[in-house]
This record gives structure tokens, sequence and C-alpha cells, in this order.
């Protein structure tokens, strides 16, 4: 039995809601990760790809959304931040559905739109709340460049090109190599599920037919 | 029963707590830094009359006035402007940076004090209980509530899988690109590890009839007392007063 139906109170099964506080958990927990690591990266979206992928647009903003809020407790200057990942968290679910991540040429494609629409909405949100000057270590990069005299704007794309650009391939490298190695069985519980099943019965009939 | 034994504010309905919560915060953002200082000078009152003002005001200076004191550093030396007031070096502090520093820092210190306030004075599970009386599904707040519960057990997972990790000889504090070859072994399996959890913790919950229809009992109650509802109503009443004395004031 494929779960076809989809749309916002489909995509909300029994399983998905219990791997959204998973879901979150692993954004925190790999953010931690990142910070013992010492990398120059956030990787603090991990989770919301992986459960956009597997269970649709809203399933993925709603996780999004939860995640930074839920760290904005210890970090408040966070909270319009979780405007990004609900959106985000939505595009990715979207594209998951359309068979953007099916194979490794779209999934470049998918990054990439991921990327800019993280760069463009995050230097957006950071101009409007703290002008540009927000908590994030990227602040201290940008003051710096100011002051080295280098025009605000292009600093700030630099910089986020930078900084996210990488960061949201990685992010959406780990679901999709995940997702790759999952069973069919558990694909089938999810609403996304049918469409990377098809995928991988159609690359195995192309192999037949070589 | 057990209720009675505690102190003036804890003995409140946790969405009594909440609508407090909402209307200082709502205070903080919409009035200056002057109401904002008194604001955060009524959170503290409240949490020490509650019992928590050790821990409230340990966690307090901790996280918010941190977070405060670098924004208001970044946003003064950073934010253009033309008078300049101080000057060293190649930084320069100016009149209107200084003004939208203030502006940030006192939104953010009224927030982040009350978001913290609440953290420390509502218990999550008997919020979630009258939320659920209230009629917000119990998927919601299961979402929210074993959020919580997760991390801890979670992070006790990661380290699990650290140490086995290094145990097979997997390099943590190297140069770069060692650090992160490491991320990857550690990431996979506990994403693995965690969507196989999900699945038993799906059996269970079927188990015990999560997704059935039907109204469900439970064990344990929240008490929703009359003066409970009274402060609500006045609480209500004076957040609508505020919200409309701003809309006075800019309108004037």
């Amino acid at each position: 039995m494929l779960n076809e139906k989809r749309g916002l109170k489909a995509d909300f099964t029994l399983i998905t809601i219990l791997i959204i506080p998973i879901a979150i958990a692993v954004n925190f927990i790999i953010g931690s990760l990142v910070l013992t690591l010492k990398l120059p990266l956030y990787l603090d979206s991990i989770g919301t790809f992986l459960v956009a992928i597997l269970a649709g647009p809203w399933v993925g903003a709603l996780t999004g959304f939860l995640s930074i809020a839920i760290n904005s407790i210890a970090d408040p200057t966070l909270f319009p931040f979780s405007i990004i990942a609900c959106a985000l968290g939505f595009i990715v679910g979207f594209m998951a559905r359309r068979k953007m991540f099916t194979t490794i040429g779209r999934f470049i494609i998918a990054g990439i739109i991921t990327a800019f629409v993280a760069m463009v909405m995050s230097i957006t949100i950071s101009y409007i709340f703290y002008g540009g000057f927000d908590t994030s270590g990227n602040a201290l990069l940008l003051g710096t460049m100011v002051t080295a005299g280098i025009p605000f704007w292009p600093a700030v794309v630099v910089i986020n090109f930078i900084s996210e650009v990488p960061d949201k391939f990685i992010s959406l490298l780990v679901p999709y190599l995940v997702i790759r190695g999952m069973s069919e069985r558990y694909l089938h519980k999810f609403s996304n599920g049918s469409v990377f099943i098809d995928a991988r019965k159609a690359r195995e009939e192309k192999k037949k037919n070589k | 029963m057990e209720r009675k034994n505690q102190n003036i504010i804890k003995r409140w309905n946790p969405l009594t707590l909440l609508f407090l919560i909402i209307l200082l915060a709502v205070f903080s953002v919409l009035y200056n830094y002057k109401v904002t200082l008194v604001i955060v000078m009524i959170m503290v009152i409240t949490a020490m009359l509650a019992g928590e003002g050790h821990n409230f005001l340990k966690a307090w200076i901790k996280s918010i006035v941190v977070i405060c004191a670098i924004c208001f550093v970044l946003q003064s030396l950073f934010i253009p402007g033309q008078q300049v007031l101080w000057e060293f070096w190649v930084f320069q502090i100016k009149r209107e940076s200084i003004g939208r520093a203030i502006i940030l820092c006192s939104r953010i210190l009224g927030v982040g004090s009350a978001i913290l306030l609440g953290a420390k004075l509502i218990d999550m599970s008997s919020l979630m209980t009258v939320l659920e009386k209230k009629g917000i599904s119990p998927s919601a707040t299961y979402i929210l509530l074993s959020t919580s519960n997760i991390i801890p057990q979670m992070s006790k997972k990661m380290n699990a899988i650290m140490e086995a990790q290094k145990s097979r000889g997997i390099e943590t504090d190297s140069n770069l690109i060692v650090r992160a070859k490491a991320f990857f072994p550690a990431v996979v399996p506990l994403l693995l590890n965690s969507l196989v959890s999900a699945e038993e913790r799906a059996i269970t919950m079927e188990a015990r009839a999560f997704s059935a229809s039907c109204s469900k009992t439970k064990i344990r109650d929240v008490e929703d007392a009359k003066s409970d509802k009274i402060i609500r109503i006045l609480l209500a009443v004076i957040l609508l007063l505020g919200i409309g004395g701003k809309i006075w004031i800019v309108l004037k």
C-alpha cells in the first residue's frame, strides 16, 4: 500500500508526528557536534531537511520553525531566523515532492536553489532586524571588513555566500545519502516515500535493460 | 493537593503564567528601554517570589546579558551614522548607532528575559495538559513535550557513537580536514539510529491508542481555580490597554 494522499492534513501521519521532535533534536545535537569538531559551518538544519524530504513541505516548514524557535530560548536573537528555517523546510519538501532529490544532477540544482534562497533570506532578515550585525560570528567578520573600507553590501554578499553555500550543500547531502540507504519498507511510511521508491525501481530497470 | 504547599506564583495555573509572560514580552517590545528595565525588575521579583530567583539570575546573566552586551558592542561600532561621539583607532561610536543599539538591546532583553522566566516558572507537562484541555490537538502537545525529552537522550547516543568511532581510530582533534572527515561517520549512525527509534516509538504509541479518536482520560489534572480565571482576564485587559496606549502614542 503506497501512501498516495498528499496535502496539509495527510502529511501529518503518526510517524511524521513522531519524527518531528527527533528531527529537532538531530538539528540541535549536530549543531553542537559541529561546535565540538570546530568546523566553520552551522549544519543545524540536517534534521529539518531530512524530514522535509521524507514528509513534504508542511512538515518541513513546521520542523524548521520549531527547531529555531526552541533554540532561541537560549539565544533570543535567533528567533527572527526561524522564518528562514521555515521557508527552507517548505522549499526542500516541495522540491523533494517534484523528484528533485532522486538523482545527483537534480540534487545539485536543488542545492543551488536552497543555498540561494537561504542566502537572500538571511541577508534580508539580518538587515531588517539587526542592520546586518546580528550576534553570529559573521557579524564580527562583516564589521572587520566594513572598517577595513570594503562597502557594506558587497561584504555582506560575500560573507553570506561563503557561509551559506557549503553549509546548505552538506546539510542536504547527509539526508540524501541517508535516504539512499533507507529500506523501502521504511520509506513507505512517509508521504514522499513513493517518489524515492519509484526512482529506485526506474534505476534498477535501466540497469537490467543495459 | 500538591499545589497548596507551593508558593504564591507557582500555585498559579500554567496558562495564567503563560499570559503573564506574553504580557511582559509584548510590553517590552512596544515601549522604550525605560519600560523594559522596569519590566525586567518585575520579572526578577516574580522569579524571587516563585523561589527561582537564584536560578533565574544565574541563567539570565549567562545568556541574556552576554548576548545583549555582544549585540550592543557590534551595533554601536558598526551601524553607520553621522554624529561621532567617540573615536579610537579605526573605530567610531556614533549617536545614531548608540540609539539603534539601545532599542535593539532593550527588545532582546525584554523578550529574552520573558522567555527565560517562562522556562523557569512554567512546568511544561502541566501547561500541555491545560492546553490539551482547551482543545489543542494531542499531536501538537506531543511534539513540543517530547522534544525536550529527546534532546538529552540523543546527546547520550551521540557521545556513545563518538566514543565508538574514536576507538575505531577516527580522529576528532587534528587539522580541519581530519575533523571534517570525522563528521559523516558520527552523523549517519545517529540519523539511522533515531529513525529506527521513531518506528519503535510509533508502535509503542499505537499500542497505547495515541491516534484513537475517542476522548481520553488523563492521569494528571491541573487545577484551574476561579482566581486564575480572574487574573487571566485582568492580564488580557492590561495587554489590550497597553497595545491601545501604544497606538494612541503613535497616532498622536
